[in-house]
C-alpha cells in the first residue's frame, strides 16, 4: 500500500462537499458593481467573451463583499451579551440541565440553559431543602413538634440536620384503605446527605423519641434523588424554559460568577415560572452542539494508550440546533497539515499546546451538547488521560464553572431493558453529553455498532476505515500526508452529527425528558423506571399521595407473562388476519383501574363494606382493586394523559407544516407512547423503586383472557354454521395480536372481516380497550412462537413490506451468509412465493460453500477482543495469539473487532482451534471449514424456515446431490504442502497433464484438444467476469475515499467488498495464467 | 514483400507497409512486468496528471496571460486563496449518482434482478470536481455547464474561489493536440501531380457480429468477394484492388451467451454456471466462419484484427490479441496480425526504397508515413454516458478525447482496465494522422486541426466505424489524402427479388454503391462541416 517516495497521499476535503449554501439565492438580490476596468481581452472565441467577462466581474464582486473566515474561526464565540437590568428585564432561558451544588451551608441548584437569542445562563437556585414523610404515629401530639426535631438532631450529633418538622395532611399511594387522609410528619433537612442516616433511623427501628415509634417506620419518599426532588416540586421538566420576572433574582457581577456562562444570577426556588412544554414553549434554544473526534498515534500492535501515545488531531464541528450546517469546522493538528478549504486548520508543534488551546476552544465555543462517537468512553478519558501524563494542568477545566476540573468517573449500568455495560462517564459541568454510539446501542438492534456500518445502515454511505497502525504512518509523513488524515478526522466528526439529525436523535430526546420530566442526562445513564417514577411522583404529589420508600430488593417471585395462543406452524397461503389491541396494557390499566392507589385487601373490603363488581373488582389473577367509581386510580390518570396527550401530538403533527416543528411533534409523540408502555414494566420491576406485582400479574391475566376471549368470539362467530363461507381459526396469538385465518383467499373479503371482527370483539370489553384490526399476512410463515413472517398488507393494492420476526438476521455471532440466505428464501418464498426457488437457492447455495464459491465476506465471523485472559477458549483470541506469533505488529489489538473465518483443521480439533485470518486465508488459499458453516450456522436456522412447509422433508436441503461436489483449496502453506508438486491439469477433462499426452504448458490434453475453442472461451469469459470485478471493487474504494490520486488505504471489516477486493486481485491473476496457457497451444 | 494479385489479373493491388512503431506510441501488450493487479488504479491517474499537466500548464500561460486581474497559477488546487482569480490544473472528477455502483448492486435484494444500467450517467445531481494530489475543489459556474467534460481528463481551470469554497470556472484549458512529427506534406503543392497518384485505401470495418443472424454472414460474405475482387463490376473490382489492407476494429464474433453475465458481481446466480460440466451454448461454428473468410481475404491483403467487447477477450481495456492459433489457417500469413485493442498500426503507403524492386506507376509518388491509432469503441461508447447529447455528439467527444491528449480518460473508474503501475498508455503522445474507433452505430468522419494552432500543421482524420452487421458499410481511407468514402453492401432478399442481381447469389445483391450511398466524405480542406450520415 505504500507508494514510490514523492508521491503524496490526500484526501478529498469533506467539508469541500457538504458546505454549499446558497449562492445563487443571494447574487440575485446582490446589484452588480461598477465594472472592472476595460473588458478583459482574451484569446478566446468571440462568443464565449461577454459571459466570461460577466463571470469574472461577478465573482469579484462577491469575493469582495464577504470575508468570511475558512471553517468559521471568527464566530467562535456567542453573541454578545445584552446588558441586563434585574429590576425591568425578566430573563427567559431553556434550561438543559439541574446539578445540585454544596458549595455553602445550604444546597443549591445550578440551573444550565440558554437563552432564546444564545446566550449561556447560569441560574442558581436557592432555598430549596431535601425532606421525606413518615407517618405521625399515634400518640404523637402537635407540641412532640420541638423536642422530637430536638431528639433528632441530638442522635444525628448536628443541631441543625432537622430543620423543620411539620404535620401535613396526605393519603399513601400504596392501597386503598378509604378516602381519609391522614397525618404525616415532614422532615426538612440542611442536606440531603443526611437524609439516609436520618431514613436508617427510622427504618431501622432505632428511633426510641417517647417509645412513640415501635419497630421499623416506613418512611415517605426519602429514595428520590434531590435534583429531581425539586424538579419535581419546582415543576421542571428536562429542557423545559424558565422564566425568572424582573426583580426577582440577584444578577452576579463579572467578579462574582462562578462560571464561563454569560448570564448568571441567583433566584429562590420560587420565584421562577416554569413553562411546560407545549405551545410556545415547544420550541428549542439554539443549542450549540460540538461533534467532535481525536486521533492518536498507536505504536505498531497495540492499541493507543494515554500515557505513552500522543493525540495528534482533534477534529471539531459546531453546529446551531436547527441549523443544517456547522458554523465551526476546524481541525487541532499535531505538527503542519496543508490547508483544507472549507475548514481551518490550526497546526502546533507541541502536544501540550495543541490540549490546551482545545481546551480554549471549548471555552470560547461554549457548546451546550458535547456529541461524538464512543466519545464517554474513549476520546473524553483519553484527553483527560493524556493531559494529565504531559501535566497539562488546566486541560480539565472543560467544564461551565471556573475553577471545577472535570474527572471520569467509572460507572456500571444495569438494566433489564438495555442489559448490563460498564461506561467511563466525565462530567462537564453545563455541558450535556449524547454518545451516538451509547445511543444506537440502546435505541437500535444492530449486527454491528461500528461507525462504519452504523452509517451504512442509516446514512445509506460507506464510511473510509482507516487502521490506526496507518494513522501513525501517515502522521510521521508530510503535511499532505496529515492533511489527509485531518480530513478523515473531520469526517468522523461531522458523522455523528449527520446521524444525530438523520436519527432526530437530540430532538426525540429532549421530548422524551419533557414528557418524563428528567433531566437530559438521565435519558442516557439511566434506565427506563426512573422516567416512569418521575411521571409518577409529579401526579402523586399533586393529588396529595405520597410515594412510600421500598427497598427494590430483586425478589425470585415471578409471574406469568403474556401467554401466547399455542402456534399452529405451518405455511399459510391464504391471508391472515392479525387483529391487535391497542396499547394493550395501559387500556388494561385503564379500563379496570389497576393502581397503587386502588389496590386492596380483604380486611378493608369488610372494614368498609364493599359490594364485589360495585365497589371493586376482583382480577383474574384474584387481586382486588376498588372501581372507579371509588377511586379513580393514578397510574390510569396517568396513561390518560399520556394517551390524549399523544393523541393531541399526532393532531398537530398532522397540521403543521414547518418541518423543524413536526420533527420536535414527531418525537413528542413517540416520547409519549414509549412513556405510556413502560408504565406496566414498572409495575412488574423487582428491582425497581416501587414494584407491585399485584398490577403487574393482574394485567398480564387480563390480556391471557382477552386474548383466549377473543379467540373464541372471532372462532364463534366466524363459522360456516353462522353462514361463512369457511370456519375462522386463530392460528395463533401473542401478547397483544391475535392472528386469524378466515379462510378465504380474497385479500379484500378477508380486510373486511378482519375489521368486522375487531369492532365486534372491541364492544364486548371494557373501554377504553379496543381491537384493531391492522394487517393482513399474506403469505405467512409460522415457525413457532415469537418466530414467524410474511407479506404484511395494509390496503389489498400492494404489500407494505417483508415482516420478520425473531428469524436470525441480526444476531453477530452469525457470518453474513445466514442472514443473506435467509433473507433471500423468505423472499423467495414470500414475495415471490416461489417455495421451489427457495429450495433451489438454498440448494446452490450449499453446494457453492461446500465447493468453496462463497464471497470470504459471507462467512467473516467478527467479535471485539475484550480482554486478554478470558476463562474459556475463544476462537478470536486464539486466533489473536497465532496472529502475535506470526507478526506482532499487524495482530489486533485489544478493543479491536477480530474479524475470522473457521479453516479446516485436523480431525477432533475445536472450533476456537480452527479460527484464522480471512485476509491470510485468501492469500494461502487454506481450506475453508465448509461442514462447520453448513452445520453451525446454516443448518438451524434453515430447518425453522422450512420444516413449516416442507415437513420432513426439509433436511433433504442439507444432503443430497447438490452437497456431493466439493471444491477443497489447495494450501501454499503448512502441513505437507511443502512436498507437494503441483501439476497442471487439462481444463477439459482434469486430467494430469504429462509431456505424452500434451504440448509443453499447454492447456487441454489430447483427447480435449478438439474442444479447445469452447474451453479457450469458458477460460476468457471467467476471467472477463474476474476483470470486471477486480475493477468495479477498486474503483469502488477511490469513490468511496474521494480521491484519485491516493491508495485506498481503508480496511474497513465492516464494508461488504473489503474481502471481496482483496479476492479479486488474486483471482484475476490466477485466471489469467490460466488463459495464457492457450498461447502455447495448437488448435 | 510480395505484391498480393488479385485472382483477376489485370488488377494490381496498391500496397501499403507496416513500419516501425515510433516511441511515442507505445505498444498495448501487457507484458510481464506489468502483469500484476497487485496496483491500485490511483497510479493511472498519477502518472496521468505528472504527463499532462506539463501539456496543460503550457497552453495556459500562453491563453491567459494577458488577461486582466494578472491570474497565477496556483500549484495545488487546496492552495486556491479566496477571492483570488488564479488558474489550478488537475484531473476532472464527476461524482454522478447514477453510475453504477458496486455497493448497491451487492445490498440490493438478491433476488430481485438489478435495474438495466443507465444508458446515461448524468443527471441533475452530478458534481464536478477537479483534483491533483493534493485535493479535490468543485467547480461551479454557467460556463461549465455547456462544457465536453467527463471523469479523468487533465483540464486547467481558470476562476475564482467562492465564499463556499467553491471554485467558479470562468474558463477552462485543455492539453491541445498533441505533437505531430512533421510530415512531408503531401497535398498542396503536389496536388496536380497526385492525378497520376491513384488512392491508396486502407479497409475499416467492424462489428461482423458473426454468429448472429445469416444476414450478416451474407454480408460479410460480399465483403469478402468484393475485397477479393470477385464480386461486382469491372468497376468494382478496379476500385476494390486499391484497396492495400483491411482493419477490423472489434466485435467480429458474436456475444456469446456465457459471456451475458460479465457484469453481474452479485452473489448468486452466476452459480453453478462455470462449473465446468454443465453443457455450454458453445458453437465452434462462428470461428470457423470468421476464419474461414480471414483466410479468403488474407490470400489478397494484409488484415489487422482487434477484439471488441463481444470477442472472446478479456473485458478489461487493453484488451490483448487473439491467440493466434485460434483463427485457423489465415494466421500462418505473416502479414495477418492480431492487435491489442487499442492498438498503433503504422502504415507507409506505396512503396518507394521498400525490399519492394518494382517500381510501378504509382510509385513515383514519395512514400506517406501514416499513423493510425485504432480501438473497438469501448471508450467512446462510455464518454458517452458522461454527456447530454444533444448537445455534444459522439463525433464531437471522439475529437475533444485528441485535445484531451487522452484516449480514454473515463478508465479507471467506470471503463474498466488495467491497474498499470508506471504508465499511462492510453495518454496520445503523439496526435495519429488516422484515428479509428469501431463498433458504433453510425458512420461518421471529421477532419480535426488545432484551432488556434498557429502552424495549422497538425490533422487527424477522426473515422467512426459502424457494426457491419447491421450497416453493411465499409470505410475506405486514404492513406494519401486522408479523404474517406463508404462502400455499402446491402442484401434485397428482404424487398422480394430486385432485376439486377448479382450471379453469384441469387438470393442478395452485391451492392457496391460507392457512389449514391456514399461518397469521398472530406477532403483534407478542413473548412467542410463534419459528415455524419446514418
Amino acid at each position: 500500500m505504500t507508494k514510490t517516495a514523492g508521491k503524496t497521499k490526500e484526501n478529498q476535503p469533506l467539508a469541500r462537499q457538504t458546505m454549499q449554501t446558497d449562492i445563487d439565492a443571494e447574487r440575485a438580490t446582490k446589484k452588480r458593481k461598477i465594472g472592472i476596468s476595460g473588458t478583459p481581452r482574451l484569446s478566446q472565441a468571440a462568443p464565449a467573451e461577454s459571459s466570461f467577462a460577466h463571470v469574472l466581474q461577478r465573482l469579484k464582486d462577491e469575493s469582495g463583499d464577504v470575508h468570511a473566515a475558512e471553517g468559521g474561526a471568527d464566530c467562535w464565540p456567542r453573541p454578545k451579551a445584552p446588558t441586563i437590568n434585574p429590576q425591568k428585564d425578566s430573563i427567559i432561558f431553556q434550561q438543559i440541565d439541574v446539578e445540585d451544588a454544596y458549595d455553602g451551608p445550604t444546597p443549591t441548584f445550578r440551573m444550565y440553559g440558554t437563552t432564546e437569542r444564545g446566550h449561556s445562563v447560569l441560574a442558581i437556585v436557592t432555598g430549596f431543602l431535601p425532606y421525606f414523610y413518615i407517618p405521625v404515629p399515634r400518640g404523637f401530639a402537635d407540641d412532640d413538634m420541638e423536642s422530637f426535631k430536638s431528639y433528632l438532631n441530638s442522635i444525628m450529633e448536628d443541631p441543625r440536620t432537622v430543620q423543620h418538622i411539620e404535620i401535613v395532611k396526605r393519603k399513601s399511594l400504596w392501597g386503598y384503605l378509604g378516602d381519609d387522609v391522614v397525618p404525616f410528619l415532614k422532615l426538612t433537612l440542611i442536606q440531603p446527605r443526611l437524609l439516609p442516616k436520618i431514613r436508617g433511623v427510622f427504618e431501622r427501628g432505632e428511633c426510641s423519641y417517647q417509645d412513640l415509634f415501635p419497630g421499623p417506620i416506613p418512611t415517605f419518599e426519602s429514595n428520590i434523588q434531590f435534583p429531581l426532588r425539586f424538579m419535581i416540586d419546582a415543576k421542571v421538566l428536562g429542557m423545559n424554559w424558565i422564566e425568572v420576572p424582573a426583580g426577582r433574582y440577584k444578577l452576579k457581577s463579572e467578579a462574582e460568577k462562578k462560571s464561563h456562562c454569560q448570564i448568571e444570577f441567583e433566584v429562590k426556588y420560587d420565584q421562577f415560572i416554569s413553562h411546560p412544554a407545549e405551545g410556545e414553549w415547544s420550541k428549542i434554544a439554539p443549542l450549540r452542539i460540538l461533534s467532535f473526534d481525536i486521533e492518536c498515534a498507536g505504536r505498531k500492535g497495540i492499541f493507543p494508550e494515554a500515557r505513552e501515545d500522543p493525540v495528534i488531531q482533534i477534529a471539531n464541528m459546531v453546529t446551531r440546533q436547527g441549523e443544517q450546517k456547522p458554523f465551526i469546522r476546524n481541525v487541532f493538528t499535531l505538527n503542519s497539515c496543508s490547508n483544507i478549504v472549507g475548514s481551518q486548520v490550526i497546526p502546533f508543534d507541541d502536544e501540550r499546546k495543541l490540549l490546551q488551546s482545545w481546551r480554549d476552544f471549548v471555552q470560547e465555543a461554549d457548546p451546550d451538547v458535547i456529541i461524538g462517537y464512543n466519545i464517554a468512553n474513549f476520546d473524553i478519558p483519553y484527553l483527560m488521560d493524556r493531559a494529565r501524563a504531559l501535566d497539562v494542568k488546566t486541560f480539565p477545566l472543560l467544564g461551565r464553572l471556573k475553577r471545577v476540573a472535570a474527572q471520569v468517573k467509572e460507572t456500571h449500568f444495569s438494566s433489564k431493558a438495555y442489559g448490563q455495560r460498564d461506561s467511563k462517564d466525565t462530567q462537564l459541568d453545563g455541558r450535556l453529553q449524547m454518545d451516538i454510539l451509547q445511543y444506537m446501542q440502546r435505541e437500535y438492534k444492530l449486527r454491528s455498532y461500528s461507525l462504519n456500518s452504523v452509517c451504512a445502515q442509516f446514512l445509506g454511505e460507506q464510511k473510509e476505515d482507516v487502521h490506526y497502525s496507518v494513522i501513525t504512518e501517515l502522521q510521521n509523513g508530510t503535511p499532505e500526508s496529515r492533511r489527509r488524515l485531518a480530513v478523515y478526522c473531520l469526517k468522523d466528526a461531522y458523522l455523528p452529527q449527520r446521524l444525530l439529525d438523520k436519527l432526530m436523535c437530540f430532538v426525540n430526546s429532549i421530548e422524551m425528558a419533557r414528557v418524563t420530566g428528567v433531566p437530559f442526562n438521565y435519558l442516557l445513564s439511566r434506565g427506563q423506571s426512573i422516567k416512569v417514577l418521575s411521571q409518577l411522583y409529579r401526579k402523586a404529589n399533586e393529588e396529595g399521595y405520597v410515594i412510600p420508600s421500598l427497598k427494590g430488593e430483586g425478589s425470585e417471585e415471578q409471574y406469568e407473562g403474556a401467554t401466547v395462543i399455542e402456534p399452529k406452524k405451518g405455511y399459510y397461503d391464504t391471508p391472515i388476519a392479525t387483529l391487535d389491541f391497542s396499547s394493550l396494557y395501559p387500556s388494561i390499566m385503564m379500563a379496570h383501574n389497576l393502581c397503587y392507589t386502588t389496590i386492596l385487601d380483604k380486611t378493608t373490603v369488610e372494614r368498609l363494606n364493599l359490594v364485589k363488581d360495585v365497589d371493586y373488582i376482583q382480577t383474574p389473577n384474584n387481586d382486588l382493586f376498588v372501581t372507579k367509581t371509588r377511586r379513580k386510580g393514578l397510574l390510569p390518570t396517568v396513561l390518560e394523559d399520556l394517551i390524549s396527550a399523544r393523541k393531541r401530538a399526532k393532531a398537530d403533527l398532522k397540521n403543521e407544516k414547518d418541518p423543524f416543528k413536526r420533527a420536535v411533534l414527531d418525537g413528542r409523540q413517540l416520547a409519549l407512547k414509549i412513556s405510556a408502555n413502560s408504565v406496566y414494566g414498572f409495575t412488574g420491576a423487582t428491582i425497581g423503586k416501587l414494584p407491585c406485582l399485584a398490577i403487574s400479574s393482574s394485567v398480564t391475566a387480563y390480556g391471557r383472557q382477552m386474548i383466549e376471549k377473543t379467540k373464541q368470539e372471532v372462532e364463534a362467530e366466524y363459522c360456516i354454521s353462522n353462514g361463512h363461507s369457511h370456519n375462522a381459526e386463530v392460528i395463533y396469538g401473542d401478547t397483544d395480536s391475535v392472528m386469524v385465518k378466515f379462510g378465504p383467499g380474497d385479500l379484500k373479503q378477508v380486510m373486511a372481516l378482519g375489521s368486522e371482527a375487531a369492532d365486534l370483539v372491541t364492544a364486548k370489553f371494557v373501554k377504553p380497550i379496543k381491537l384493531e384490526f391492522e394487517k393482513v399476512y399474506y403469505p405467512y410463515l409460522l415457525i413457532s412462537k415469537k418466530r414467524y413472517a410474511g407479506l404484511y398488507w395494509t390496503k389489498p393494492e400492494k404489500y407494505d413490506k417483508m415482516d420478520a420476526k425473531g428469524i436470525e438476521t441480526v444476531r453477530r455471532d452469525n457470518c453474513r451468509l445466514v442472514s443473506t440466505v435467509i433473507e433471500t428464501c423468505l423472499h423467495k418464498m414470500l414475495i415471490d412465493r416461489d417455495v421451489k426457488g427457495a429450495e433451489d437457492y438454498t440448494k446452490r447455495t450449499i453446494s457453492d460453500l461446500l465447493q468453496n464459491k462463497v464471497d470470504m465476506s459471507q462467512l467473516v465471523i467478527t467479535k471485539a477482543l475484550t480482554k486478554a485472559d478470558y476463562a474459556a477458549k475463544q476462537a478470536h483470541v486464539e486466533l489473536v495469539e497465532r496472529m502475535k506469533q506470526r507478526d506482532a505488529g499487524s495482530a489486533p489489538a485489544i478493543g479491536d473487532r477480530v474479524a475470522y473465518v473457521i479453516i479446516k483443521g485436523i480431525k477432533g480439533a475445536a472450533a476456537y482451534e480452527k479460527s484464522e485470518d480471512p485476509l491470510y486465508v485468501l492469500e494461502n488459499n487454506i481450506p475453508i471449514d465448509t461442514k462447520y458453516y453448513l452445520e453451525n450456522q446454516l443448518s438451524k436456522p434453515l430447518m425453522r424456515i422450512f420444516e413449516p412447509i416442507l415437513g420432513d422433508k426439509a433436511s433433504s436441503l442439507l444432503s443430497g446431490d447438490h452437497t456431493r461436489t466439493i471444491q477443497i483449496a489447495t494450501p501454499t502453506v503448512g502441513g505437507l504442502m511443502k512436498y507437494a508438486v503441483k501439476t497442471a491439469t487439462c481444463l477439459g477433462c482434469k486430467t494430469p497433464l504429462r509431456p505424452n499426452n500434451s504440448v509443453k504448458d499447454g492447456a487441454v490434453c489430447n483427447n480435449c484438444r478438439p474442444r479447445i475453442g469452447e474451453l479457450y472461451q469458458k477460460q476468457v469469459t471467467t476471467s472477463s467476469q474476474l476483470e470486471v470485478r477486480f475493477a468495479r471493487l477498486w474503483t469502488q474504494c477511490q469513490r468511496c475515499q474521494g480521491s484519485l490520486h491516493q491508495d485506498v488505504l481503508c480496511t474497513s471489516k465492516d464494508c461488504p467488498i473489503f474481502y471481496m477486493r482483496k479476492k479479486a486481485q488474486k483471482d484475476v491473476e490466477d485466471a489469467h495464467a490460466v488463459v495464457e496457457r492457450f498461447d502455447q497451444e495448437l488448435w | 514483400m510480395d505484391i498480393p494479385i488479385a485472382s483477376s489479373s489485370t488488377l494490381e493491388r496498391a500496397s501499403t507497409t507496416l513500419i516501425e512503431r515510433s516511441e511515442d506510441t507505445p505498444s498495448f501488450i501487457i507484458g510481464n512486468a506489468n502483469k500484476s493487479y497487485k496496483y491500485q488504479y490511483s497510479n493511472i491517474y498519477f502518472m496521468r496528471l505528472q504527463y499532462l499537466r506539463e501539456c496543460v500548464l503550457e497552453k495556459a500561460e500562453r491563453k491567459w496571460k494577458n488577461l486582466d486581474g494578472d491570474p497565477v497559477l496556483v500549484d495545488r488546487v487546496l492552495e486556491v486563496e479566496k477571492g483570488q482569480l488564479c488558474y489550478i490544473i488537475g484531473t476532472v472528477y464527476m461524482d454522478m449518482p447514477l453510475k453504477p455502483n458496486v455497493l448497491e448492486d451487492i445490498a440490493r435484494d438478491r433476488s430481485i434482478l438489478p435495474p438495466a444500467p443507465p444508458p446515461k450517467f448524468c443527471s441533475e445531481d452530478d458534481t464536478i470536481s477537479l483534483e491533483d494530489e493534493s485535493g479535490r475543489i468543485n467547480l461551479v459556474g454557467e460556463r461549465l455547464k455547456k462544457m465536453l467534460l467527463v471523469t479523468g481528463i487533465v483540464i486547467g481551470a481558470l476562476g475564482i474561489e467562492t465564499p463556499s469554497g467553491e471554485f467558479e470556472v470562468a474558463d477552462i484549458c485543455l492539453p491541445g493536440l498533441a505533437p505531430q512529427p512533421s510530415l512531408p506534406d503531401p497535398d498542396p503543392p503536389t496536388m496536380d501531380v497526385d492525378d497520376t497518384v491513384q488512392p491508396e485505401w486502407v479497409g475499416l470495418v467492424s462489428g461482423f457480429d458473426i454468429g448472429t443472424s445469416s444476414l450478416s454472414d451474407i454480408l460479410v460474405h460480399m465483403l469478402v468477394e468484393y475485397l477479393t475482387c470477385e464480386g461486382g463490376s469491372p468497376e468494382d473490382q478496379l476500385g476494390a484492388s486499391r484497396i492495400s489492407r483491411l482493419i477490423i476494429a472489434g466485435n467480429s464474433l458474436a456475444t456469446l451467451d456465457l459471456g451475458s453475465q460479465v457484469e453481474n458481481i452479485s452473489l448468486d446466480d452466476k452459480k453453478g454456471k462455470r462449473n465446468g460440466n454443465e453443457p455450454s451454448p458453445f458453437s465452434p461454428h462462428p470461428i470457423q466462419t470468421l476464419s474461414g473468410h480471414l483466410l479468403d481475404i488474407t490470400q489478397v491483403m494484409p488484415v489487422h484484427i482487434l477484439p471488441g467487447s463481444n470477442d472472446p477477450s478479456g473485458s478489461i481495456l487493453p484488451q490483448q490479441p487473439f491467440p493466434r492459433a485460434m483463427l485457423g489457417n489465415a494466421t500462418s500469413m505473416s502479414w495477418f496480425s492480431c492487435e491489442t485493442n487499442p492498438t498503433y498500426i503504422h502504415l507507409e503507403s506505396g512503396s518507394g526504397e521498400d525490399e519492394d524492386e518494382e517500381s510501378t506507376a504509382s510509385s513515383s509518388a514519395r512514400p506517406v508515413p501514416r499513423k493510425f491509432l485504432v480501438n473497438s469503441g469501448q471508450p467512446l461508447d462510455d464518454m458517452f454516458k458522461y454527456l447530454e447529447s444533444p448537445p455534444h455528439t459522439r463525433l464531437s467527444i471522439l475529437e475533444s478525447t485528441l485535445k484531451w491528449r487522452h484516449m480514454a480518460p473515463t478508465a479507471p473508474d467506470t471503463l474498466w482496465c488495467h491497474p498499470y503501475f508506471s504508465a499511462d498508455p492510453f495518454i496520445i503522445q503523439e496526435t495519429p494522422d488516422i484515428y479509428v474507433v469501431g463498433c458504433q452505430k453510425r458512420f461518421g468522419t471529421r477532419l480535426v486541426s488545432e484551432d488556434d494552432d498557429e502552424a495549422g500543421s497538425k490533422k487527424c482524420r477522426i473515422i467512426m466505424v459502424p457494426n457491419f452487421s447491421e450497416t453493411g458499410i465499409l470505410v475506405l481511407v486514404d492513406m494519401r489524402t486522408l479523404a474517406v468514402k463508404t462502400i455499402k453492401f446491402m442484401t434485397k432478399g428482404a424487398d422480394g427479388g430486385t432485376p439486377n442481381d448479382s450471379q453469384h447469389h441469387p438470393s442478395s445483391s452485391v451492392q457496391q454503391v460507392s457512389q449514391p450511398e456514399s461518397s469521398l466524405s472530406a477532403l483534407s480542406s478542413s473548412a467542410q462541416p463534419d459528415t455524419q450520415r446514418g
